[in-house]
């Protein structure tokens, strides 16, 4: 293999992650957007139809121009306030319990053990 | 009648001042193992009738909406309860077949998805993002992007603290 092989490979690699990423990211903002799943699949649809469209794609410097004109469409419609798991930084509970220090305990029995 | 002084700095209780364990004293009756279900003290008359009362122990209660009430539970509100490997195999395994180009016979737990299951590697990227759903994580992007089969799949999520 050559050298000018090998880079173009590396490159459409490079090129493939951050395609996947870009459609990852777009696919949780549409989620963002459309809280409901019945609004939530057509976006999807549309989505992945966007990116189906230049499926065929050959020329590697068209390619980067199309990501990064993807890239800035994603940054411009970005969500101002996305979902976040509630335990994750900038989720709701993030910290808001964080494991005691092992060896305390709480038993939950209700009192029982006094009127037995 | 002279009348009794009364001190108010007399305690209601007496203070431990010197407590063995992290723990609240007024609970340390509980046995450390689960109560056998036992027959306490069966009365019986004269028609023969026993009134019996049989001890359940509360570990092993199962409520009716499903959920599981333990005797100990530690405080932390999550990240105690981790998933068992068969309920995550289940459950990634459910998710996939569930997905609409999969081809439900040929899923099994070690299937690569674009190599078996014949998906593209936006199809891919859906399918975690599915799994993220059903286990409530979020995956960084590049973690997630080297999530590729369902062995890998399988193997993150139950080494995630999180998933639930």
């Amino acid at each position: 293999m050559s050298v000018a092989t090998a880079s173009y490979l590396v490159r459409r690699a490079a090129q493939k992650e951050r395609v996947r990423i870009l459609y990852r990211r777009a696919l949780k903002d549409t989620l963002n957007w459309a809280v409901h799943r019945h609004l939530f699949y057509p976006d999807a649809d549309a989505l992945r139809e966007k990116f189906e469209a230049n499926r065929n794609v050959e020329d590697i410097e068209l390619i980067d121009r199309m990501i990064a004109a993807g890239e800035a469409t994603y940054n411009k419609w970005r969500h101002p306030d996305p979902y976040i798991v509630p335990w994750a930084p900038g989720g709701t509970k993030f910290c808001r319990n964080p494991t005691p220090p092992p060896g305390i305990e709480i038993i939950y029995n209700y009192g029982r053990e006094d009127n037995d | 009648m002279p009348r009794k002084a009364f001190s108010y700095i007399q305690p209601l209780t007496k203070l431990r001042l010197k407590p063995t364990k992290f723990r609240n004293p007024l609970w340390s009756k509980i046995p450390k193992t689960p109560l056998e279900p036992q027959f306490s003290s069966p009365q019986s008359d004269s028609e023969g009738k026993r009134v019996l009362h049989v001890r359940v122990p509360l570990s092993r209660t199962l409520f009716l909406n499903g959920s599981r009430t333990t005797a100990v539970r530690s405080m932390s509100s999550h990240g105690d309860d981790h998933l068992d490997k068969q309920e995550v195999i289940d459950r990634v395994l459910d998710v996939v077949k569930t997905f609409p180009k999969v081809d439900p016979s040929k899923v099994t737990p070690d299937v690569h998805f674009q190599k078996d299951l014949g998906l593209d590697s936006l199809d891919t990227v859906e399918i975690v993002m599915a799994l993220e759903e059903e286990f409530k994580l979020e995956i960084p992007d590049k973690e997630a992007d080297k999530i590729d089969s369902c062995p890998l799949a399988i193997e993150y999520i139950y080494n995630h603290p999180m998933a639930s």
